[in-house]
């Protein structure tokens, strides 16, 4: 296995900080949706659990207190909370297990990464009213993440366009010139029927 | 909590939007309905009349058939005649069903309130009792629902005992009931097309009312899904619902019309059809707007505030 600081372009001495925001550029770049619909779908998934397995080893290396390198291909599932491994069922569509380990997050680990992912899984299942509040603690608690702000945002955009197919209320779409002409003849037409003119020449 | 059931009239057009005759058509069924109220479950039923009781029977009439339209006097409006929708099987069974749900309400609320509280659904049970008694008589194939509304009543009020935490599950309790009235008695894609509305119309209205009283439920202790999901978070400046609450219930009711917008395009093919949609594109997302932005219907119903709210909310910048 490669060595999962290179992995993510980040060194050995990185913060925690530092090791996050890495991960989540990657993250965003490989992101399926970049790829959907396109040859190189499966290329982006690899590289995906690639950044995943990385970012979970670097985890279990600086919470367990220096583990030796060859112990992260095996990390434990029991007791700790593995966002990353959530992340990666999720895109696998495997929500039932993803909504197993969310639920069994200790309570004190429950920050915003996990209220994020919690309320995506309950989009998922169509739950509205609960992701939306969700997703809007992830931001709260982490204002400056990008992501969290993202989805709040897609929800947003998605809600907005409710309705927009229907006949809109401005009725400025409606305008164009045939209808402009049409309008006007009718309106000339009114018009000489009450005995005035409007367009002169007929 | 129950909602106010149909009382507040959350389901209403956006009436800016309509075409003159859509809006003609629509307070025929409304009027209709009201004198079906008259005729079905007596003449005191009729101030059960709402914006939500004549979406059912409009979505009924567009499932079933398309009534006469004509040109009646009333005794609330006696100097101009009015157009109304003829009696007809739909605005039957929605005055009647009118009738079941105001019973359902009355034995929903004696058995949740304590002390004073109570005298209110005592007193009204020499109102409500006749008029079930005559419904059942009249429209004798009706009967039955009142005891499918009681049910999912009772398991309605199990969840709020119970303090659920998400409003998820009362609300599709909700929505079942009201999915059962809209599909009643029909069958096929029908009954099919008709429950999905009523789902999503019994979604939106338990949602609509627990965002409104939100602030009150809090104050008087009563159970609210909103207040339990939100927590700490529900109540921002001055005891009002905080933003954060207003945005995602803005957001999340919109999302959640989407189903109910697939199913009112399954509505057949017809100009009241129009009525519909108009409802669910755009009277149901202004509601949500308008709920959130402090300008609930409230108490005020009837024909009458249709009409003076609807500039008010044109200029609002609600409009999607």
């Amino acid at each position: 296995m490669k060595d999962p600081y290179s992995v993510l372009g980040v060194s050995r001495s990185a913060t925690d900080d530092e090791i996050k925001k890495a991960y989540r550029d990657l993250a965003r770049k490989y992101h399926p949706d970049n790829y959907a619909n396109t040859d190189l779908a499966d290329v982006a998934e690899e590289k995906m659990k690639e950044i995943n397995e990385a970012y979970e080893a670097v985890q279990q290396e600086r919470k367990g207190g220096g583990r030796t390198s060859s112990t992260y291909s095996s990390y434990s599932t029991s007791g700790t909370t593995s966002f990353p491994q959530i992340r990666e069922l999720i895109r696998n569509g495997q929500y039932a297990e993803a909504e197993l380990k969310i639920d069994a997050t200790p309570a004190g680990d429950r920050g915003a990464e996990w209220n994020y992912l919690k309320g995506c899984l309950l989009v998922q299942r169509g739950y509205y009213y609960d992701a939306l509040k969700y997703i809007e603690v992830a931001c709260y608690l982490d204002p400056e993440n990008a992501e969290y702000r993202e989805a709040k945002n897609r929800m947003h955009v998605r809600s907005a366009s409710f309705g927009s197919p229907y006949r809109t209320s401005s009725g400025a779409s409606d305008i164009d010139c045939c209808g402009l002409c049409t309008n006007l003849i009718c309106a000339d037409a009114c018009c000489e029927c009450c005995g005035g003119d409007l367009i002169s020449c007929c | 909590m129950l909602p106010g059931v149909f009382m507040f009239g959350y389901v209403r057009p956006y009436v800016p939007s309509l075409r003159v005759r859509e809006y003609e058509w629509y307070r025929a069924v409304y009027c209709g309905l009201c004198r079906a109220m008259g005729q079905v479950s007596g003449q005191g039923s009729r101030f059960l009349l709402s914006y939500d009781f004549a979406f059912l029977a409009l979505v009924r009439i567009l499932l079933t058939e398309t009534p006469q339209f004509t040109r009646h006097r009333c005794p609330a409006h006696p100097i101009h005649t009015r157009l109304m929708a003829e009696e007809c099987p739909a605005l039957r069974y929605s005055a009647a069903a009118a009738a079941y749900l105001a019973e359902a309400k009355r034995l929903d609320d004696y058995s949740d309130e304590t002390g004073p509280a109570r005298m209110r659904p005592i007193l009204l049970s020499p109102v409500t009792l006749p008029m079930v008694h005559l419904a059942r008589k009249r429209e004798p194939d009706t009967a039955v629902l009142s005891d499918s509304i009681r049910r999912h009543l009772e398991q309605l009020s199990a969840l709020e005992k119970a303090g659920c935490a998400s409003p998820e599950e009362p609300a599709q309790v909700f929505g079942n009931l009201l999915g059962e009235l809209f599909s009643f008695g029909l069958t096929g894609s029908s009954a099919a097309v008709a429950r999905s509305i009523g789902v999503g119309t019994g979604r939106f209205i338990y949602l609509c009312d627990a965002m409104d009283d939100l602030a009150e439920d809090l104050r008087k202790g009563r159970y609210n899904p909103l207040a339990m999901l939100w927590g700490d978070m529900a109540l921002g400046d001055g005891g009002k619902p905080s933003e954060p609450v207003k945005s995602a219930f803005a957001d999340a009711a919109r999302i959640d019309l989407e189903k109910l917008g697939l199913a009112a395009e399954l509505l057949p093919q017809d100009p009241l059809t129009e009525i519909v949609k108009n409802i669910v594109y755009l009277g149901m997302p202004d509601m949500v707007m308008r709920i959130v932005e402090g300008r609930s219907p409230g108490s005020s119903h009837g024909l009458h505030s249709l009409q003076k709210a609807a500039p008010e909310s044109s200029t609002s910048g609600s409009q999607i």
